[in-house]
């Protein structure tokens, strides 16, 4: 390792309106040397990645690329030597491969078709003798694979004379094969002297290539370490928190459910499968239960619950409600079954945020009671449901955006609630809401559990997880490798399966 | 090194794939209209083809910059109309054609300038940013004529729009000069491609450092211009105008460079393409006015073709060639 390092990142410290994102983040990246960057979500790790593509500015801190500082911007960030490939790539997909990798033509009138693809066919042979993406520079990006426009977005950033190289997430898409191909190639790069930032999740592809770990936790660098130094129960401590065991404090309500009901199976899904997200999949959701479905980001938890919704359709296997087999058409199929799925991104897919608060209490589900009646007055129903809900807002008629994150998530799950459903999925239900908000989700959910609902939350705190759930459900890699009641589930085993799909926590991890 | 070949002899066929679509459909025009009108081929009306073409070209080639950089503008009809109308009132005012040439060219490209400015910098859709100019230039136009015919056009605008060699008139000559100029700009200089850049992945763009604003002040302020260059033969062509000129002119545009594959969600189109769309519309439009064929006829046989090369074009896109599924080998 050379001396001096070719990045430098000294004491970084970033907020958003009070949150700190990044506390006091200092790393180094050395020329030749594959760091790998890990984290839970909203870790922080997103947020430095742009501090470092330049889009974002850090409050306080400085970052130094050989030797000079970098005062952040994006074209600024290019002209160091940074180059970050996102996870959506940011190419050109109407534009050929030449265009691509040629980028920015550096004249006002000096651009040509022509001399873009020399430029690039040069560029591609400067960083790699017989690249693959030779044949393709006349092709559109849209028509490659996935692994191939990613090969795009490296040799653009190579010919751009990028020394240091951030891979957002880049193998959370790829097969098996393909992360084969591209994590040899990343060692093969880092061989010749560029210097890889490597963002991702997955232990099993980090251990095959990082030469030091860099662990962000709640803003803070957490660990940073060579991998020899650190055994898998330290990492998965830097990555989750070393919050002691508290299995004991297990809230009495479980207990009392598990008496009143005789714990009748709502809803079984046997061997399900849908290609490249999730497979074989067998899993019992039970009356008067909540189920915490955890898993790393690109686990499959997500594409499992929305497949389950009808959103999605299984490849194979079988779905029963109730003991009938059904297969879903789509969304209002399920939810005329009596399941529904409350999505994680509220705004988007969940809210009508430009709406009345009584119309998306109320008015959002009326077409499934009433297709050809007219609608009522809503605004009745809907005063009872905010005071019965504890929702904070300006009376029915403010529109959902006036209302704070906590209340419109609030508005979501109670929507959902009165509508009756058997099965409820809860996608992260508690994402981005305050701490008394959270605690009176969780309330909630005890509730209607207690009340005999079947409950599926989608949950990536493992606070949350512990703290909420009667049984716990771990995906790993689109399997399920944990499957089992709260109470024989210990916080080292259920990080141990987030992490590498090992139920044994005691297991040693393989040394890279 | 063979299959590479392989790769790219068939990309060159498939590279110009809609416009080959669009090729065929004017030759299966041309044969019908050559059994059911031979007139069409004449010179004469060949010739009144060209000159029909002439001003539909011009505008549209403005079209295709601001479709590429995923923009539409609404408002290209009532800037024709404004255009045209300040050339000819002004210049029956006396006004010499060295004043009111410039004047006019900067009137087209102040009220593209105006739209750029509505879309750049507050953020206004530019659906509505343009439905909302074009009411207002042709609003403040009515107001200023008052509805009033300018019958006669002064002579400088005359010579311009009378037919020399052989029928054709100047229409075409700036029509193939632009297009040419068009193709220069689009392809070899820094701020065509980021239009292409720009329209296919505002994102991207941003991240690889072009700026949100430049393409979009190109792409209208081109029109605009673009579109004063057109008002000048349409004037020139019709010898009268008044303020509703050009009512929906605009659309005929956009309907030509659709019709000529350009993506409407932006990033994607060529001239030739354009160039054969507006061929397309036109002779059309000749070969049923000399069937003698009633106008809502045309109208409806118009909305056909637009239609059909626009699901030429997307049914290309759904059944794309299948995806090069090839991993590459490390």
């Amino acid at each position: 390792m050379p001396p001096s390092a070719l990045l430098e990142i000294n004491s970084i410290w970033k907020s958003y309106g009070g949150t700190a994102a990044l506390r006091d983040v200092s790393a180094s990246l050395h020329s030749g040397e594959i760091l790998a960057l890990m984290g839970h979500n909203g870790a922080g790790k997103s947020t430095l990645v742009n501090i470092l593509a330049g889009s974002t500015r850090q409050d306080s801190g400085e970052i130094m690329v050989e030797g000079n500082s970098f005062p952040g911007g994006v074209r600024e960030a290019r002209a160091a030597g940074i180059d970050v490939i996102y996870q959506d790539l940011s190419l050109f997909p109407k534009l050929t491969v030449a265009e691509n990798i040629a980028g920015e033509p550096t004249g006002r009138f000096s651009y040509s078709i022509r001399a873009a693809k020399r430029a690039a066919a040069a560029g591609l042979e400067r960083v790699e003798a017989n690249s693959p993406l030779l044949a393709f520079l006349d092709r559109n990006v849209e028509e490659l694979s996935l692994a191939m426009r990613q090969r795009v977005a490296i040799a653009r950033a190579l010919t751009n004379d990028s020394r240091i190289l951030i891979l957002d997430e880049p193998t959370a898409a790829l097969s098996l094969q393909d992360t084969d191909h591209l994590l040899t190639y990343l060692r093969k790069l880092a061989s010749g002297g560029v210097a890889v930032l490597f963002v991702s999740h997955r232990l099993s592809d980090v251990r095959r290539i990082a030469g030091r770990y860099l662990i962000l936790r709640d803003g803070a660098v957490a660990l940073s370490a060579k991998p020899a130094e650190v055994s898998g129960n330290a990492l998965a401590r830097a990555m989750f928190g070393d919050a002691e065991e508290n299995a004991a404090a297990k809230p009495s309500h479980t207990a009392d459910r598990t008496k009143n009901n005789a714990m009748q199976n709502v809803l079984t899904v046997r061997d399900v499968t849908r290609r490249g997200e999730f497979s074989n999949i067998s899993v019992t959701l039970r009356a008067g239960e909540i189920a915490v479905l955890t898993g790393l980001t690109g686990s499959g938890r997500t594409e499992f619950a929305e497949s389950l919704a009808g959103l999605r359709r299984f490849d194979r296997g079988e779905l029963h409600i109730s003991r009938k087999p059904l297969s879903f058409s789509g969304p209002r199929s399920a939810m005329q079954h009596g399941l529904v799925y409350v999505p994680e991104d509220r705004l988007r897919s969940g809210l009508f945020v430009r709406r009345s608060t009584a119309e998306n209490l109320v008015g959002a589900t009326k077409h499934l009671r009433a297709r050809f009646r007219f609608l009522g007055k809503e605004t009745g129903r809907a005063v009872t449901v905010i005071t019965d809900f504890g929702i904070r807002c300006q009376g029915p008629d403010s529109t959902l955006e006036t209302l704070s994150g906590g209340n419109q998530q609030k508005v979501l799950l109670a929507r959902w609630q009165m509508a009756g459903a058997r099965v409820l999925i809860f996608d992260e239900p508690t994402a981005g809401v305050d701490v008394s908000a959270k605690a009176e989700i969780h309330k909630w959910l005890r509730e209607w559990a207690a009340a005999g609902a079947a409950l599926l939350v989608i949950s990536s705190e493992t606070d949350e997880v512990l703290d909420v759930a009667d049984r716990i459900l771990v995906f790993h890699a689109g399997t399920l490798v944990l499957d089992g009641p709260r109470k024989e589930i210990s916080r080292a085993q259920l990080m141990a399966a987030m992490l590498q799909g090992s139920a044994l926590a005691e297991q040693a991890p393989s040394e890279a | 090194m063979s299959s590479s070949s392989i790769v790219s002899g068939r990309l060159r066929l498939s590279f110009h794939r809609h416009e080959a679509k669009l090729t065929c459909l004017l030759f299966v025009l041309g044969i019908a209209l050559a059994v059911t009108a031979p007139r069409f081929f004449s010179s004469a009306n060949l010739a009144l083809l060209a000159r029909s073409m002439g001003v539909l070209l011009i505008v549209s080639v403005g079209m295709l910059n601001v479709i590429l950089a995923g923009g539409i503008d609404v408002s290209a009809g009532a800037i024709l109309a404004v255009v045209s109308v300040v050339l000819v009132r002004l210049g029956n005012h006396g006004l010499p054609a060295s004043a009111m040439l410039p004047l006019g060219l900067l009137a087209g490209a102040g009220l593209g300038a105006v739209n750029a400015t509505l879309i750049a910098e507050l953020r206004i859709p530019p659906i509505v940013a343009t439905l909302g100019t074009a009411g207002l230039f042709r609003g403040l136009l009515l107001e200023w004529t008052q509805g009033e015919w300018e019958s006669s056009i002064p002579p400088w605008l005359n010579s311009i729009g009378s037919p020399r060699w052989g029928g054709l008139d100047a229409s075409v000559l700036a029509a193939a000069l632009l297009i040419l100029a068009a193709a220069g700009v689009l392809h070899r200089t820094q701020i065509g491609r980021a239009l292409f850049r720009f329209g296919d992945s505002p994102l991207a763009a941003a991240r690889t450092g072009i700026s949100a604003r430049q393409p979009i002040y190109f792409a209208y302020i081109s029109l605009g211009l673009l579109t004063a260059i057109g008002a000048v033969f349409y004037a020139a062509q019709l010898g009268a105008v008044q303020g509703n000129a050009a009512n929906g002119y605009e659309l005929t545009v956009i309907a030509a460079v659709v019709l000529g594959g350009a993506d409407i969600l932006g990033g994607r189109g060529t001239l030739l393409g354009t160039f054969l769309g507006v061929l397309l519309l036109c002779s059309l439009q000749q070969g049923l006015v000399l069937l003698h064929v009633a106008t809502f006829w045309q109208s409806i046989a118009t909305g056909t073709i637009v239609l059909f090369g626009v699901i030429l074009s997307s049914a290309q896109r759904l059944h794309q060639t299948p995806l090069l599924q090839r991993s590459p080998s490390a």
